[in-house]
């Protein structure tokens, strides 16, 4: 794992999507069983995951297969989480936290003016070395690109598949009907509707998180993978 | 299922009593190994899946409840309780002087407002009550909540230039309601040492700033209302029954400490535009706009124990306050395995239509709500009051709708589930950190827990 950086101050807390990913990923982690191992390149993600992950009584149940957790997947990460993958069982798992790229106005996100809550930098962050040291053959052509710091899920899931993960569950924050449901509210706040607003965001609320089918739009999105055989 | 009492019945101290009693119980089984957790729902979101010890305002309610319980029947088992629950806060406490998961609905993070002052409250009391008792641990108490309102809350909130508390670190929105509970922990603070220093240098700017966000149209509906939050000289046109209720006390407390009447006026005129938009049943909407407009829901059920206890508060200065349809309403809420409903009307936020089916975010109890209405109910007890003996029923079940789904919901003393037709939607066995989810259920339905 790499080093833990600092969390964020007290009274500093990740964007409400954040959130919710974190604390999904601790819930599914923990809902595995085993020990979970976290890889990432993101500091904040290392920050806000690392503590969520470590912080229960239930680190792990007994002979119970490990769980990885790799969030905001890059380029760098590579030759570690194949590394680790080489000495997970079956019934072991890897669970994705995907952050997507997106210039999409998101009241709330990054980049955004209308922010009025502490923000994480996290979909502002694309940098990541490129290592080509890589244990199999579509990490290592991956790795060797170097046109991609990151990698897209697509890409992800089909390295995990070679490695014999698939993919059990997929869960997505922040999808198409969230966003266009907070830019509404964000727009009738500025409008001085004030009433409206509310329900618009009780709406973008009720769509925070959507089906397996619909996450392709969403911001944030988390992909259960496991290894049913070697 | 929901209910044991009809309007027509008269509010008696036995029941108010035995309600106390059971929600005690219940909050027994919230315990885990390192405090009070469960779920979360709220106006502003909801966290079901963090479900560890949240040190929040959920402390505040607790400890003085206990505290309350103890003045009234001179048992040290409820003291004892209450010192537990101070103990988790001294263990939860980071170097940096803030609690550990203190942020409540954004929970598991850190630093959160009001929820830290609010816990800041309670271990100032409890060390009240020790000190007097002649135990020494109250110093270990005042000196972490003293620590947290100078690390945290007088260094990083506390804004010299405006003279106001800010929201959060980033976020200068002046939130009356939390400046309120900031300045009710400095005048406990100030209580128990003597130092007047913070009640000149914070809490007059602080109360000041609370009265000016009060609207003063006396031929309005809205008069006596406090905006929720105010930035620069803009507020934000939301007034909710609920923070303002939460205002009182201080105001009151403020005016007593200072002999200020602004703030008694002030407390008085807020107390006012809550009754004024008292609806039949006791229950109160959730906001009312700048513009007039309501939205109605959700309607509080636990919360309003701290509007109940406004109440209290204003009767003391002799004016004429009805709290009984709110006592019923509060009291319809409680379950009969001792937790009580959050609120009524959760599934209709948006449309402002009333559902058949409760919400399951309504039935659920939430510790940082119940706690409102057992602090409350708590204080109602009077020495002579019989004490009843309190047996919760193995389990409850009650229908309810959850993600639009038809779903049953079941409460046991160890497990919290809502089930579908085809499977568990949401499980959390109590006393563990996160809710369980079932990996594969998403594929079907989208997801099976929030």
């Amino acid at each position: 794992m790499r080093p833990v950086s600092d969390p964020l101050p007290p009274g500093v807390l990740p964007d409400l999507l954040h959130q919710t990913a974190f604390n999904l990923c601790a819930v599914l982690a923990y809902s595995w069983g085993g020990p979970a191992r976290l890889v990432s390149g993101n500091p904040f993600y290392v920050a806000e995951l690392a503590w969520r992950l470590e912080g229960s009584p239930r680190k792990g149940r007994k002979n119970s297969p490990p769980v990885l957790v790799w969030a905001d997947p890059r380029m760098a990460d590579l030759p570690e989480v194949a590394d680790l993958l080489e000495r997970f069982p079956p019934g072991s798992a890897v669970l994705i936290l995907f952050a997507r790229r997106t210039r999409a106005f998101v009241p709330g996100m990054p980049g955004t003016s209308c922010n009025t809550q502490p923000v994480s930098p996290a979909a502002q962050d694309a940098s990541g070395a490129v290592d080509g040291a890589v244990h199999g053959e579509r990490a290592r052509r991956l790795g060797e690109s170097g046109v991609r710091p990151t990698l897209r899920l697509r890409e992800i899931l089909d390295w995990l598949a070679e490695q014999g993960f698939c993919e059990e569950a997929r869960y997505g924050i922040g999808g198409s009907a969230y966003r266009s449901w907070s830019r509404l509210a964000y727009l009738v706040e500025r409008l001085g509707q004030a009433d409206h607003a509310d329900r618009f965001r009780a709406r973008a609320r009720a769509a925070l998180l959507v089906e397996s089918r619909r996450t392709v739009t969403s911001v944030l999105t988390l992909v259960l993978t496991a290894r049913r055989d070697r | 299922m929901r209910g044991f009492l009809s309007e027509a019945a008269d509010v008696s101290r036995q029941v108010l009593a035995f309600a106390a009693l059971q929600l005690e119980a219940w909050l027994d089984t919230m315990r885990g190994p390192d405090g009070y957790g469960g779920p979360v729902v709220h106006w502003w979101q909801d966290n079901l899946l963090y479900t560890g010890p949240g040190l929040d305002w959920r402390y505040e309610g607790i400890i003085l409840g206990y505290l309350e319980l103890y003045r009234s029947t001179g048992d040290k088992r409820w003291l004892e309780k209450a010192c537990r629950a101070g103990e988790d806060l001294l263990r939860g406490q980071l170097p940096s002087g803030n609690f550990r998961s203190s942020c409540f609905e954004a929970n598991p993070g850190t630093g959160g407002t009001p929820h830290e002052a609010a816990c800041d409250i309670a271990l100032l009391r409890l060390a009240w009550v020790l000190r007097e008792q002649g135990d020494t641990t109250w110093e270990s108490l005042a000196a972490a909540a003293w620590c947290n309102l100078r690390d945290y809350i007088l260094s990083v909130l506390w804004d010299e230039e405006v003279r106001r508390f800010r929201n959060l670190p980033a976020d200068p929105t002046f939130v009356p309601n939390k400046a309120a509970t900031i300045a009710e922990a400095l005048l406990a603070w100030a209580d128990l040492t003597g130092e007047r220093d913070v009640v000149n240098r914070y809490v007059v700017p602080s109360l000041d700033g609370i009265v000016e966000a009060q609207v003063r149209a006396p031929y309005s509906p809205l008069d006596g209302a406090i905006d929720q939050g105010v930035f620069g000289s803009k507020g934000t046109g939301r007034y909710f029954s609920f923070y303002i209720a939460r205002c009182i006390p201080a105001l009151l407390l403020g005016y007593e400490r200072t002999g200020r009447e602004s703030y008694r006026d002030a407390a008085l005129r807020a107390m006012a535009f809550i009754l004024r938009f008292r609806l039949p049943d006791g229950a109160f909407p959730q906001v009312v706009y700048q513009n007039g407009r309501v939205n109605r829901y959700p309607q509080w059920i636990a919360g309003v124990g701290d509007i109940l206890r406004a109440m209290e508060w204003v009767r003391r200065y002799g004016i004429e306050v009805s709290p009984e349809p709110t006592q019923f309403w509060l009291l319809r809420g409680l379950h009969l395995h001792g937790g009580i409903a959050t609120a009524h009307g959760f599934g209709s936020m948006d449309g402002q239509r009333p559902s058949g089916r409760p919400d399951a975010r309504d039935l659920l109890p939430v510790c940082g709500w119940a706690d409102k209405a057992f602090r409350y109910l708590a204080g109602l007890l009077r020495g002579g009051n019989h004490l009843p003996a309190v047996q919760l029923p193995p389990e409850v079940e009650m229908d309810c709708v959850f993600r639009g789904e038809r779903c049953l919901y079941r409460e046991t003393a160890t497990v919290l589930e809502i089930r579908g037709e085809s499977g568990w939607r949401y499980c959390w066995e109590k006393g563990t950190s996160w809710a369980r989810l079932i990996p594969g259920s998403g594929r079907k339905r989208g997801v099976s827990c929030l």
